[in-house]
Order: structure tokens, then sequence, then C-alpha cells
């Protein structure tokens, strides 16, 4: 009997999720607070909040598709490389007159198949992701060079800048594909039949099997969609700096796997959410903007997000250990 | 040889993992020169038992004694301090490792410089293998062995180095016959040197060929300490599958209907032979046999988790060839595996997602998932399969076993599977909990669905089972209707044919 | 047999290359390189090629040891940066001192990760991944983000120095890769790094002591790191705290051509260093060819996934 109305009870209550994200949301919050104090309260202001938003939106977007990878128990290398890739597929075919839509849906699919070649890679040749996902960040980086001979694109259209530099109702587009992108993800895992395999899958792949899941499948969707979201991040840092640029950025790349796993989501595989991912990014987009309002030393920024990584990451075992 | 002194004591020792007592008070003498055959049913707790003893679990209460010393341990090397050494049953070896680095890799020769002496060690090496007769290369990679040669291997190391007590874990699971002579001979000698051994086994015929004592254990207590000469195969059996009086099964006796699987002559290489057989709707088809004979391995060929290279399997009146799990699952068919944690559950997902696998792959839902629908299936399963847990959003990893099978259950009910394979269900749970499970396969029957039940509990499979079929050697040797055999004549076809040969020629 | 004990293998047998093949396909685009351009057989050229690899080369014996107990080291590159600016901020006051103080420095690092390894029980992806930004960011504190003068020209001359035709750097990365091959071979706790790299459980059963092994394994990484980082140092004769980035995949690159398992316990570094001229002659024959110097990362990838993919297959 007792059994019984326990089980009823938690189907009346479902314990809200960001409850069992707690260690992640206090450093959050502390951070907030400080950060307030600190700047006497400029950290707050609409306008400096609205800047940070803006500028860690393509970490951002790329954070959501690595959480999936992560969830997967895999990881993303080429997202960097994506990124410098689809600028410049974006930027030649805009400045050679194929408008922007054709190539934005072209940069779309480049980012989309550079993923389905990592996830090919890792399922059928059975290459660890780390491996597989560096060979093709070589190859996408050498890619995004050879277009122009490593020279940027300028000249961009007008059109094409509104990704990165237009506002709707006063909220910077990138901002809002971002929220986009990180509701999607969350709606995608916690809503969708792929989602629940995703983290099936990462939590025990041979149960998932057995369980009658198309294993390689959802590998490749989730490299895909890793992919997908470099190149909209691409994208709008494109269009932000109004050129392509071949230039591999590698610190977005450690940026989104940083964001990934301060959020929490296991290396393991199958525990983690976007919503994690979500505050890590913003974690380290405050720490960075926090030392810009300060005038702290930029130098030390990686330095932070590295204790913050270990920090989060220690007592998120404890955690789990303790359970 | 049974006057030595006695060298290892263990009192009432308990272990405890989360949620499982894996032994209860368990006492064992051993003493030196003399051969202690430790036997039990898989999941008994023999494994437990040794790596108390070799330090490598630590217990929860009781007293070790060596020598008649109190002794504490913190890990295998205190162990190997006291001469108690182990050759393990998962082969514990270091793979990308050479055989002669394996062989001394607690005391390498070294050079008067330090440094590692390869030739010194190979030839070494060389030698311990030759005088267990086996050519294996001293520089030949252990991964690139056959498994009985890692077996040798395991050996010859464990013999490299003095001890007093040398627990040997099914060492003869791999070997051939030649090679279980040559291992023989090699105990006897150490016998003489005054070793203390403990040797476990399945296969019984070789406590009578080699054992001075024999412990059987069960659910984790010593249910029996006899010398050897004093007991006979029949009542070691009766003592490790057979329960106490008072335990309770539960069976319903159900119209059994229309055939809804039939396989002939299933053959997969070198795991399932020639296998026929028939099950009806509402039928528990039981299947026994020893540790070996096949059966996990017929089980996951009718799933299709294994290619079948030959033969024919109907389902439902349809010719069917599973080319994987999925397959076999759109059929109707669910497998509740006996590795429940490697392939059972995703132990670090809730419940209520692990039940909602089985609905995922019906793909009622193409692309999104109705919540409410699906939360409402698992509490309505759950509740019926009866879990004990604070709430369904409970990792699976922190339910006892018992509950994790019932959830392991439940998601093939939410995949509405017409026909059940259960791998030796019950295993490692306890006891209420097994007569809760029973109640339930009576009510999967009653619904119409078939089970094809294997188990090495035979007085369990004898009171659920319709039918039995017995397997030895990939084979199904005797079909039995209920009632129709005793514990006795099953384990008559149960016990290969040239086990029984060697018992009499012994 | 069965797909998935078939694919259980794989895990098991990745990576487990004949001995013979990673020599021969080497031979094979020696051969190939000389065929195709007549520069490339010249003294001058090797010397490029060895040069240009002596960093990445002495970084990669470090890294093989690191593969080979079953972990990774990410922090090298940002630890070549440190050593570089210390290096270059000690050296006026005494080349010695500078010189023994960067190597300090470095075993330090390498020994907090290992330390911070074993405590935490984090990934080693996710630790040096952070140890990474830390190290960058300690160089560029004390740097202040300039590159540091003061590195004396009889240091900076080394990397250009020659004895009897043959740079210098040459001599050192083979003594390298002769010290790290002894060691990996000939001492106990060189053994001791492939059998926790093998199975780390089966190692502990067996009386090593894991977390001493990888601590060991961890310090020696950072001291590796600490050569590469003179080596640049004379390379670039500066100190720069914003430097050799990347060098670690560049590393990694050359082990796992060379056949280093990414699940520990199987590498030699003997292979390590025919990977690293592979990728070497391949990135120079397409100069020697007036191939855009941009196909190289390309040429790269695809290398490391046939590498990798046709040792996966052939097990």
């Amino acid at each position: 009997m007792n059994k019984t109305s326990d089980v009823q009870k938690a189907s009346r209550s479902p314990i809200p999720k960001f409850l069992a994200e707690n260690s992640r949301l206090t450093v959050f919050l502390i951070l907030l607070i400080v950060s307030t104090v600190l700047s006497k309260g400029i950290f707050l202001s609409p306008a400096n909040i609205h800047n940070m938003l803006r500028q860690y939106a393509g970490i951002g977007i790329m954070a959501v598709g690595q959480t999936v990878v992560i969830l997967l128990a895999g990881v993303d290398l080429a997202q960097g490389s994506m990124i410098a890739l689809v600028s410049m597929v974006v930027a030649y075919l805009n400045v050679n007159g194929y408008g922007i839509v054709l190539p934005l849906i072209v940069g779309l699919l480049v980012g989309a198949l550079g993923g389905l070649t990592s996830g090919m890679i890792i399922t059928k040749g059975k290459v660890p992701p780390f491996i597989a996902t560096l060979a093709v960040a070589n190859i996408c980086k050498g890619l995004a060079t050879l277009i122009t001979q490593s020279r940027p694109i300028y000249g961009l259209s007008k059109e094409l800048l509104v990704f990165g530099r237009g506002t709707i109702g006063g909220i910077g587009i990138q901002v809002l594909v971002w929220v986009n992108v990180a509701l999607l993800g969350i709606f995608i895992l916690t809503r969708t039949v792929y989602g629940r395999e995703v983290y099936a899958v990462g939590g025990n792949e041979r149960t998932a099997h057995l369980s009658g899941i198309n294993v390689q499948r959802i590998k490749l969707i989730g490299y895909a969609f890793s992919g997908i979201c470099a190149a909209l991040a691409g994208i709008m840092i494109t269009s932000k700096m109004d050129m392509g640029g071949p230039y591999v950025n590698l610190n977005d790349n450690v940026q989104s796997i940083a964001s990934v796993v301060i959020g929490g989501t296991s290396f393991a595989g199958g525990r983690g959410s976007v919503t994690g991912t979500v505050l890590g990014t913003l974690i380290i987009a405050m720490i960075n903007n926090l030392m810009n309002l300060m005038l702290i030393n930029p130098y030390i920024q990686q330095g932070i997000i590295g204790i913050i990584i270990i920090t989060t990451v220690t007592l998120n075992q404890r955690r789990t250990v303790s359970k | 040889m049974n006057n030595g002194k006695t060298i290892l004591e263990m009192e009432r020792i308990t272990k405890e993992f989360p949620g499982v007592k894996a032994l209860k008070n368990v006492d064992l003498k051993v003493r030196a020169g003399e051969v202690h055959c430790l036997v039990g049913e898989n999941g008994a707790g023999k494994s437990t038992l040794i790596k108390i003893m070799t330090g490598a679990h630590s217990k929860s209460s009781g007293q070790i004694r060596v020598n008649g010393i109190p002794v504490e341990m913190n890990g295998p090397q205190d162990g190997k301090k006291l001469g108690i050494r182990a050759i393990y049953q998962e082969l514990d070896l270091l793979p990308t490792l050479t055989v002669a680095e394996n062989i001394f890799v607690e005391d390498i020769p070294k050079t008067k410089l330090g440094l590692v002496n390869w030739s010194k060690m190979n030839l070494k090496a060389q030698e311990l293998l030759r005088t267990f007769g086996v050519q294996i290369e001293p520089k030949a990679l252990v991964k690139d062995l056959t498994v009985a040669e890692q077996q040798i291997v395991t050996i010859v190391k464990a013999l490299s180095q003095d001890s007093k007590i040398l627990i040997m874990d099914e060492p003869s699971a791999v070997l051939t016959g030649s090679e279980l002579e040559r291992l023989f001979g090699i105990i006897r000698e150490l016998q003489k040197q005054g070793v203390g051994i403990i040797y476990i086994t399945h296969r019984l015929v070789e406590v009578f060929e080699i054992g001075d004592t024999v412990t059987v254990l069960r659910d984790g207590e010593n249910i029996a300490t006899a010398k050897v000469e004093d007991v006979t195969m029949e009542q070691l059996i009766t003592w490790m599958v057979g329960r106490e009086l008072g335990e309770q099964f539960y069976k319903e006796t159900v119209d059994i209907g229309d055939i809804v699987l039939e396989a002939k002559n299933l053959t997969v290489t070198g795991q399932v032979k020639n296998v026929s057989l028939q099950l009806h709707e509402g039928e528990i088809l039981g299947i026994a046999g020893l540790v070996g004979a096949g059966r996990t391995e017929l089980l996951k060929s009718i799933f299709g988790q294994y290619q079948v290279d030959s033969g024919s399997l109907v389902v439902f009146g349809e010719e069917c060839h599973f080319t994987s799990p999925r397959d076999g699952i759109a059929k109707g068919l669910g497998l509740v595996p006996e590795d429940r944690k490697n392939e059972g559950a995703v132990l670090c997902r809730s419940i209520e997602e692990n039940i909602s696998l089985g609905v995922l792959v019906k793909r009622k839902f193409k692309f999104l998932v109705h919540f409410p629908k699906l939360f409402q299936k698992a509490v309505e399963l759950a509740n019926y399969v009866a879990i004990r847990c604070h709430s369904l959003k409970q990792e699976v990893g922190t339910l006892s076993g018992g509950n994790q099978q019932k959830t392991v259950l439940a998601k093939w009910l939410a995949s509405e599977s017409k026909i059940l394979l259960l791998d030796e269900p019950t295993r490692g749970i306890d006891v209420g909990s097994k007569l809760e499970f029973y109640k339930l396969m009576a009510e999967m029957v009653r619904a119409k669905k078939s089970i094809i039940l294997v188990s090495s509990e035979l007085p369990e499979l004898m009171a659920l089972s319709d039918r039995i079929l017995v397997m030895s050697n990939s084979q199904v040797r005797k079909e039995f209707l209920a009632g129709e055999a005793t514990q006795e004549e099953i384990l008559e076809y149960a016990i290969p044919q040239e086990l029984k040969e060697s018992v009499r020629a012994s | 047999m069965f797909k998935e004990q078939a694919q259980m293998k794989d895990k098991v047998r990745f990576s487990s290359s004949s001995s013979m093949l990673l020599p021969l396909v080497f031979i094979i685009v020696v051969i190939a390189c000389a065929a195709v351009s007549p520069m490339f057989f010249t003294a001058e050229n090797f010397r490029n090629i060895i040069v240009g690899s002596a960093t990445f080369g002495i970084l990669a014996c470090g890294m093989t040891v690191v593969l080979v107990s079953g972990e990774i080291d990410l922090s090298v590159g940002s630890q070549i940066a440190l050593t570089s600016v210390v290096m270059a901020t000690l050296a006026p006051k005494s080349l010695t001192l500078a010189i023994i103080g960067s190597l300090f420095v470095s075993l330090c690092i390498g020994l907090i990760n290992g330390i911070l390894l074993t405590k935490t029980k984090m990934p080693s992806f996710v630790l040096t991944l952070s140890t990474m930004g830390i190290v960058r960011s300690l160089a560029l504190v004390i740097a202040n983000g300039q590159p540091v003068y003061g590195v004396p020209r009889s240091f900076a001359n080394l990397s250009n120095a020659v004895v009897g035709n043959v740079p210098l750097v040459a001599y050192a990365m083979i003594v390298m890769y002769l010290l790290t091959w002894f060691f990996l071979k000939y001492t106990t706790l060189g053994r001791s790094i492939y059998a926790v790299g093998s199975n780390s459980e089966s190692a502990r059963l067996s009386g090593i002591n894991v977390n001493r092994v990888k601590i060991a394994t961890y310090a020696i990484s950072g001291f590796v790191a600490g050569l590469a980082g003179l080596f640049y140092t004379s390379y670039v004769t500066l100190g720069l705290p914003d430097g050799a980035v990347d060098y670690e995949t560049q590393a990694i690159t050359a082990a796992i051509i060379g056949g280093t398992s990414f699940f520990g316990g199987e590498g030699k570094v003997f292979n390590t260093f025919l990977g690293l001229f592979i990728v070497g002659m391949v990135k120079n024959i397409l100069n020697l060819m007036g191939v855009s110097p941009f196909v190289q990362p390309i040429a790269i990838g695809v290398l490391i996934i046939i590498a990798v993919g046709v040792r996966t297959r052939k097990s």
C-alpha cells in the first residue's frame, strides 16, 4: 500500500529539474551577486547583460550541440573548425552573388555533413570520438583556409549582417537564436523519443541496443546536430564580424566543452541537461564580463574557467558518490 | 592428508553491498595440505568470499584468522603478504602485456642495476610454462592467446610465487582434458608441500576427483561443510539448488493455447546446436541445464541478439529472420537478461525512463513523447509489478536487485511483449521478492502471454513450468511435462555424458 | 561471429598493429616522396623536417607515456608557453637557474595534474582541459601578456647549431626517444605504466600502486613538456606566453598515427617517432610540390582516419 502511494505522489509532483542541479545554480547565483556588488550595479544594467549575452551567443549555441554529443559519451572537437569553415562558405557564396538564402542553407548543410562524417567514422570505423572529431577538425580547418588561401572575405551584403547586429524588440537576433536553440535542445532531450534514446544510449549502450534502439542512428543524428549548432554559431559570428574568417578559434571549442562540463553533464555519458549547459555558458560569460567591468587582467580568464570546471565537477562527483 | 593444522579460519563473515547482503555469517576453515572445494550456483557468494579472503574486498563483519592470529586486510597486497593468492575467474591479466610480464608482474626479475631483466624473465617464464607442459611463447601478448591459454598463464602466475593458501576460482571452466589432468597433478604436488587449496568449481565431478573437503554456499550462506568421502553428488546438488521447506512458489493453472513460437533445428555456431522447441500461448516453458549448457545463448538467439546460422524460427505463424533485437521486439518478444546491470537496465537513468523504453520501441510515438500518457503508463506498470521506490524519478542503480529486475520486466510489459524470455530472473533477489515475481509470472500467463524460463534453481523451475526442456552441451536432451520428472531425473540429462564417464572412471 | 562479440573484441584489440606495418608505411612514404620531388632527398630538406618537428617530437615522447597509461594530457602546449616565459624571465639573471627553474616549474605542474587526477577522479580529458587554461593564464600573467625578451643569444643559437652537418636538435631528439624507449622498456615504473594502462584493476590486484604510477606519469609528461619548452624558447628566441597553442594535438597525432592505443596499455615510442616523421614528410612533400599549405591539415586528418580506421578493421 505504502509503495503505491509513493509512486502516485511522485507522479503528482515531479521534482523540479533545477533542484538536481543545485551546485551550478548556487555558483551562478553567487557569481550574480558578486558581480553586481563588485561592479556597483553596472553588471545588472540591461545594456551590460544584453552585451554579455550577445557576446556569448555563439558559444552558447555550440554548447547545446556539444551537450547532446557528450551525453552520448562522446565529444566533438570539430566545432571550432566548423565555425571557420561555415563562415568561409557562407561569406564566399554571399560575395559571389548567391544572395543570402542559399549561403545559409549550404552553411547549415556543411555543418550537418561534417557532423555526419564524424558520426560515421565513430560508428562504422569504431574510432574513438576524440580521434575521429580531431581528424574532422583538421579537414574542416584545411578546407576553410583553402577557399581563399587563408584570406578573410569582406564585403558581405547588408542583409546578412542582420543575424549578428540586428535586433527584434530591442533584443539581439543572435541572443534570440541562442534562446531558441537552447529551447529546442531542451525540447529534444526532454520531450522527444530521440531525447529519451540519447539518454539510454549514453547511459548504457548495450542495454539500449537490447531494448531495440538503433544506436548508430542515434549517434549519427547527435553528431549532425552538434555540427549544425556549430554552423549556426559560425553564421552568427560571420555576421557579427562582417567578414568570413578562416581562422579557427580553438578557444571557442574549449569553451563549448567547458560550458557542458560546468553545466553538470557527465563525461561518461547518460547524465546531464541543456538547462545545465545554458547555466554553464552563463557562468563563463559572467566571469568574463565581470573581469571586463572590473578591468581585471583578462589573462586570468582561462585559468578561472579551469578552476571552476575542476570545482564543479569534483562537487558533482562527490554528490553522485554519496548517493 | 587431512591432518595438517588449520591455517585459515573465517568466522561469521558478512558482506553487504548497497541493497544486497552477499554473504551472511559464513564460516570456513582451511587446513594445510587440504583441497577444500567451494561449490554453489552463480550468485551464491563464492566470488565475494574469496575476494574477502584475499583482501580485494573488505568484509562488513566477522573475523579472519591466519595461523590462529586475527588479521585485518585492507587490500590485495595484505593478502599477498600473508601468503594468500588467488587465481580469479575473470582472468585477471594485463591483456596488452606479454605472457612473461604477466607471470612476473609482482616481482619482475631485475639486473644488478635495477633494470628489467627481459632475458631472465623470458627464460624463467619458459621454464614455468614447461613444467605445466604447454607450448606458450613467453613473448606473446596475452590478448592474442586463447582463453584456455590465458587461464594457464594465470595459474602459472600464481604458482610462480610462494603461497600458503591458493584459491582457484573455476580454473577448469575453460581447460581441456589434458590441461586439467596437468592442473590436478600440480594441485597434488602443492598439497604435498602443505599448501592449502580452495578450489571453486561448477563441475561437481571434480570435487570427487580432487577435493578433501567440500563447502556448499547458497544465497550467501554456508549450507554445509563435509568431507568429500561422506557425500554423494546427489547430496551436493540438493544442497546447491534445494530450498528450505516452507519456501513458496506460486503457479496458477491456465488454459494452454495454440503454438506462438516454434524453433526448428536452431543452430548458432559454437553456442546452440539443433534446438527445436514449441511454445504455446499461456505456457511457461522451463529450460534446465548446468552453467554453460547453452541456455542463455538459446534465449539470445531466439531474441535476435545472436545471428542464427541455420534452422528456422516461426513466431505467431510467421517465419522470422531476426538480425537485431529490434526485429525480435517488433514481433512481440522481450528478454530479461541474466546480466541485469550491463544488459537489462540503464542504471544511471530513472525507473520511469527505463520502463518507457519499452513504449518508445513500439514507435507509438513517432517523434514526440506524450508525457502524461507515458508517465501514467509507467506509474501503472510500476504499481503492477510493485517496484519499491521513493519516486519513479529515482535512478535504477539505487534500487535493490529485485526492484531492478521488476523494472526490466515492466519495460517489456510496456512494450506489450507477448513472449517473455526470462534468464535467471530470480537470481540474487531476496525470498519475498521472488514470490512476488512468481505471482507476476502467473498473472502474465493468465493474460495470455507466454514465457520461456531459464533457471538454475531446479525446484523453482519444476514448480513454475508447464514443460521442461533439459539442455547440455548446447543441445536439448530431453523434454519433461510438469510433475513428470524428479530433480534426479532432470540432472541425469543435464550432466553431460563425458562428465559422467569421467566420474565413473575416477 | 556475433556482431556484438566482434564489437567487444574490436574494443579490446583496438590498434594491435603488427609491428612491421608502420615501418613499411614509413619506407613507402619515404620512397614516394623521393620519387615525387628531387628536392626531397637532400640534407637541407631533412634538416628542415627535423628542426620543424623537434618541439612536437619531444612533446610526443611524453604524450606516448601518458597515452600508454590510459590517460591524456591536454595541458602540455600551455606548459611549453609557461616554460618559455619562465626561461626568458630568469635568463638575464642566470642561464643555469633559468633552465633548472623552468624544468622545475613544469615538473611541478605535471605533479599537480597527477595528484588532482587521482584525488578528484575526474576524467583526464576534463581535468587537463582545465589545467590547460590555468597554466596558460599563469604564463600570460607572469609575462603580462607580452613576449618576454631576454633569452641570451648563446641559448637561442642552439636551435640553429649544427654538429657534423646534423642539427643539434636532431641529436637531442634521438636521445630523448632512446631515453623514453629505455624508460618504458627497462624500468619497473615504465612497465607499471603499461600494466596500469592495460587494466588498472588487474594492476591493482597485482600489487601495483595505481595512483602513484599515474602521478609519476603526469610528472614525466610535465618534465618532458619542460624540455620541449626549452627547445621552443631557443627556436623562437623569446618567452611567448601565447605560443605553442594546439601543440598537444600535434603530439597526440604523432602518437596515434604511430599506433598508440587510446585505451592504454599499448604503444611504442619508436612508432611515435615514425608517426611524427610520416606527418612531417607528408607536410614537407606537399610544400615541395607547391601544393597550398592549407591542404596540409586535410591530409593529416585523412591520414589519422586511415591510420586508426585500418588498425581497427584489421583486428
